[in-house]
């Protein structure tokens, strides 16, 4: 208990500071660059939710920026609309235009998305120059009004500052409360890796259409900062694909990811140069240097820097102890002591109905222009049962697999999962149905805990939306500790319990492989689709994944495998399917497709099969 | 003697993951490195090949020694690396992965860098046929094949082998092992790094285990195929294919 309330410490130091810095600062000028920088930092924390968390790089946030200050400016000074009025108009405005900037381009990634962006920045500062009838053209909107409170006007900068203050304050807090909730995560899952946020059950095109939404609101609030403090005057070279550049500077030298990290950014680049006039002429030089300095000696970001260094660690443990994470692992962890370590969380206790058919697959084919690397496959996987899809490299197995996950669209057939039609569907709603899958190279989202995984793995089995992820209401704090308890077990069953706060990608390969299991089995499938689980395990690696598939099989979940190590398929296996050149060429139990010549000839070889029968 | 590595330790940042590992390699021989993920036995083959840099230690190759030379410097002096994953240049032609194979041979004859491309061929027949495909449309099989004549196009003396069967079919895992003792057999000695490590010390002449980046157990293949403590912890194959069939038979009339 006294440690929450010692965490109250930091947020009174703060609320002082911010109170204080007006009394501190006395001269208008300087005020002005606080009040500037801190609509930069609003904007840049808006970056940061698309390109910190998302992972989608943007070269339109100025022009978002703009399209806020516009949009009040216009509001107040030819509509005379209030001021704060024209605040919730300009984050809803710009957010709109987030959305238009979202959808055509969710089907780039890297620099052609980057590419995109910055013709949707440079069409909007157009739009700006040449509607003049409606922004004035390249003249600008003069005499914006400032903001009123009562009969008050908050027209000095000092004033202006308070509500720019709150702002910020009220944003980040928002920003922070996002990355630590079911919406933060699905977004840095889309970050790490997208074909597995998919068919983790992240729907990666709504999300990816959020995350520039926010992240235009973000900035249009930040425009309406600009547009009525400061000169209370606008024109569109403000809102230029240079400013794009300098806020993407300052959200990457802040710290990507680091919502504190944004504002640091923003104040240091705003307020350095003002700090370097006194070096005359070559201050700009000095400001280039320094930025590259940064980029080069702490590549990631002031915040990376803060973060590695010892007394920020005590600070972070310390902080860390009393967080929510923790108290909820903490108090997830007692539940679990209190039901005495039985399963709970992912077994399906009614095991009736095993033997009849789950996954039923007609004419399955998949053509890559004159490949056909699925070619007409029948087959069906019973419930209760581990089923194993052996056959050469090249035969089709993943190709199969992948589209029983929704990465690949069937060119023709049909699939069936427990009775219900899903050919064709998207990764997420494949997940939604019941089927959990892991990668041949293992795809975790690397830079994220061991927790944050297993978390994510629950996405399609939890609900909390944007706002109450924000706002944290009852029930969004009742389903975090939910999924928090369930991680847990996932992680107890696979043996990764303790190691919940490490990075996924610190793990050494095999614990990685368990990890991407645990992430599958929190789904809650109906059938678990393993691609090559044994793929650089030895022997007693291996020996301990088998132990692992009969728990799994015997908590009421189907197995459908691939894998090319004999000793594991022929012996879990109740039934194996064979594929060659992406036609099914045998079935059955292990042992008639062990002895199958065709079998032998294509895939098996003599050793294996004279060593299994010997073994026999 | 051809490779003598001496006491090398090797960090990666603040860990250390080579903790004095010494091993040596004959002339002709096929030798085993082999033991669990993260043993260090991929780190002792980036430390061997230059492109992880000891803290400790010395590597001699032929008398000469290596340490601390760069990679390309290494492959020219005559040892060839064939990394695990394959690695292969998926937008190149077959033919034109294999001659790259050839580079650190600038000042060869280009007859001798043509008898080697037809020893490749020959064997693997199917490098011949498919010479004029890309590097991606191979199967796994195939890549596998082309990074391992990849390799031998390098003229090498000393071929390093990380993980060759990975992710391959057994039929296929079969022919790797058979190439390289085929390989083995023309004249090439074969340091081999398997996971897979029955069917390893079935073709090597000598082995050497790792765990947490020392060397616990050293002996020729046919002693470590008979080891008890082998058995139980790396040749498990056997004993455990066993129990878990019957396993899953008793458990049959259950479901």
């Amino acid at each position: 208990m006294t440690t929450r309330l010692n965490r109250l410490l930091v947020p009174a130091v703060l609320v002082v500071a911010v109170l204080i810095l007006p009394r501190l600062v006395t001269s208008n000028y300087w005020m002005n660059l606080i009040n500037l920088s801190i609509s930069l930092a609003v904007a840049c924390l808006g970056l940061n939710i698309v390109l910190g968390y998302a992972g989608q790089l943007s070269l339109a946030q100025a022009a978002f920026w703009g399209v806020g200050a516009y949009t009040s400016a216009i509001l107040t000074t030819q509509f005379g609309l209030p001021v704060w009025a024209g605040m919730f108009a300009a984050f809803f405005v710009a957010a709109f235009f987030g959305i238009l900037l979202g959808i055509p381009t969710l089907k780039l990634s890297g620099h052609y998305l980057a590419m995109a962006t910055i013709g949707f920045g440079i069409i909007l500062q157009l739009i700006l120059v040449n509607a003049i009838w409606l922004t004035k053209g390249s003249d600008g909107i003069t005499q914006i009004p400032s903001p009123w409170i009562g009969s008050f006007e908050l027209k000095a900068p000092g004033d202006f500052y308070y509500v720019a203050a709150v702002s910020l304050i009220l944003f980040t807090w928002g920003a922070i409360h996002l990355k630590d909730s079911r919406v933060g995560r699905a977004l840095m899952a889309i970050r790490e890796n997208e074909m597995a946020a998919g068919t983790a059950g992240v729907d990666t095109t709504y999300y990816k259409i959020l995350a520039f939404t926010l992240s235009a609101g973000y900035a249009g609030f930040g425009g309406w900062l600009f547009a009525h403090s400061c000169s209370h005057y606008i024109s569109p070279d403000t809102f230029s694909f240079e400013q794009s550049v300098i806020m993407l500077v300052m959200a990457v030298l802040g710290g990507n990811g680091s919502a504190i990290g944004s504002i640091v950014g923003a104040t240091l680049l705003t307020l350095l140069p003002e700090m370097l006039r006194f070096l005359k002429d070559s201050y700009m030089m000095f400001y280039a240097a320094g930025i590259v300095a940064i980029m080069i000696f702490m590549p990631s970001g002031i915040a990376g820097l803060v973060k590695s260094m010892p007394v920020s660690l005590r600070l972070r443990a310390w902080w860390n102890a009393g967080s929510t994470a923790a108290r909820q692992v903490a108090s997830a962890a007692a539940a679990r002591e209190n039901s005495g370590g039985k399963p709970n969380a992912f077994s399906i206790e009614d095991c009736t109905g095993s033997g009849e058919v789950l996954l039923s697959v007609k004419g399955l084919a998949k053509h890559f222009g004159g490949l056909k690397a699925v070619d007409g496959v029948d087959m069906e996987v019973r419930r209760g049962e581990i089923q194993a899809l052996i056959g050469p490299n090249g035969s089709g197995k993943t190709t199969i697999l992948n589209m029983l996950s929704g990465l690949y669209v069937p060119t023709s057939g049909e699939i069936a999962l427990d009775g219900a039609v899903v050919t064709g569907q998207k990764p997420h709603v494949i997940t939604a149905h019941g089927v959990a899958r892991t990668f041949q190279n293992i795809r975790l989202f690397g830079e994220l805990t061991v927790l944050d995984n297993v978390l994510i793995g629950q996405h399609s089995r939890s609900k909390a939306g944007l706002v109450a992820g924000i706002f944290r209401p009852g029930s969004q704090r009742t389903e975090e500790a939910a999924l928090r308890l369930k991680a847990l077990e996932a992680l107890e069953f696979v043996g990764l319990r303790g190691k919940e706060f490490a990075e996924a990608k610190s793990l050494p390969y095999g614990r990685q492989r368990v990890l991407e299991l645990a992430r599958a089995l929190v789904s809650d499938p109906k059938l678990l689709l393993l691609d090559e689980p044994a793929a650089g395990l030895n022997a007693a690696e291996t020996e301990a994944l088998v132990e692992l598939l009969f728990q799994i099989r015997d908590r009421g979940i189907t197995i459908l495998l691939v894998e090319h190590d004999m000793s594991l398929v022929m012996n879990v296996s109740d039934h194996i399917t064979v594929l060659n050149f992406g036609k099914k060429i045998a079935e059955g139990s292990a042992d008639e497709v062990e002895h199958n010549q065709e079998v032998i000839d294509a895939y098996l070889g003599m050793e294996v099969a004279t060593e299994v029968s010997n073994d026999a | 003697m051809m490779l003598d590595v001496k006491e090398i330790e090797t960090w990666y940042g603040a860990i250390q993951a080579l903790k004095g590992i010494s091993l040596d390699v004959n002339q002709g021989e096929i030798v085993s490195l082999l033991g669990a993920n993260g043993a260090g036995k991929s780190t002792t083959i980036k430390t061997i090949t230059g492109l992880l840099a000891p803290a400790k230690g010395r590597i001699e190759f032929m008398g000469q020694v290596i340490t601390g030379k760069e990679p390309e410097d290494i492959a020219e002096i005559g040892i060839a690396c064939v990394p695990e994953g394959r690695r292969i240049f998926p937008g190149l032609t077959v033919l034109d992965n294999l001659m790259l194979g050839a580079t650190p041979r600038e000042n060869a004859p280009q007859a001798d860098i043509q008898k080697d491309l037809g020893r490749v061929y020959e064997i693997f027949p199917q490098l011949k046929e498919s010479r004029k495909r890309l590097g991606w449309t191979l199967s796994g099989g195939q890549q596998q094949m082309l990074a391992i004549g990849r390799g031998l196009m390098s003229g090498s003396k000393l071929l390093l082998l990380d993980e060759p069967s990975l992710g391959l079919a057994p039929v296929l895992v079969q022919e790797v092992f058979r190439v390289i003792k085929e390989i083995n057999g023309m004249g090439t000695t074969i340091l081999l790094v398997e996971q897979n490590a029955r069917m390893a010390l079935l073709i090597t002449h000598r082995g050497f285990v790792l765990e947490t980046g020392k060397v616990m157990l050293t002996d020729t293949a046919a002693n470590l195929l008979s080891n008890e403590e082998m058995k139980a912890h790396y040749l498990g194959a056997h004993a455990h294919v066993k129990e878990a069939r019957q396993r899953r038979r008793s458990e049959r009339g259950r479901v």
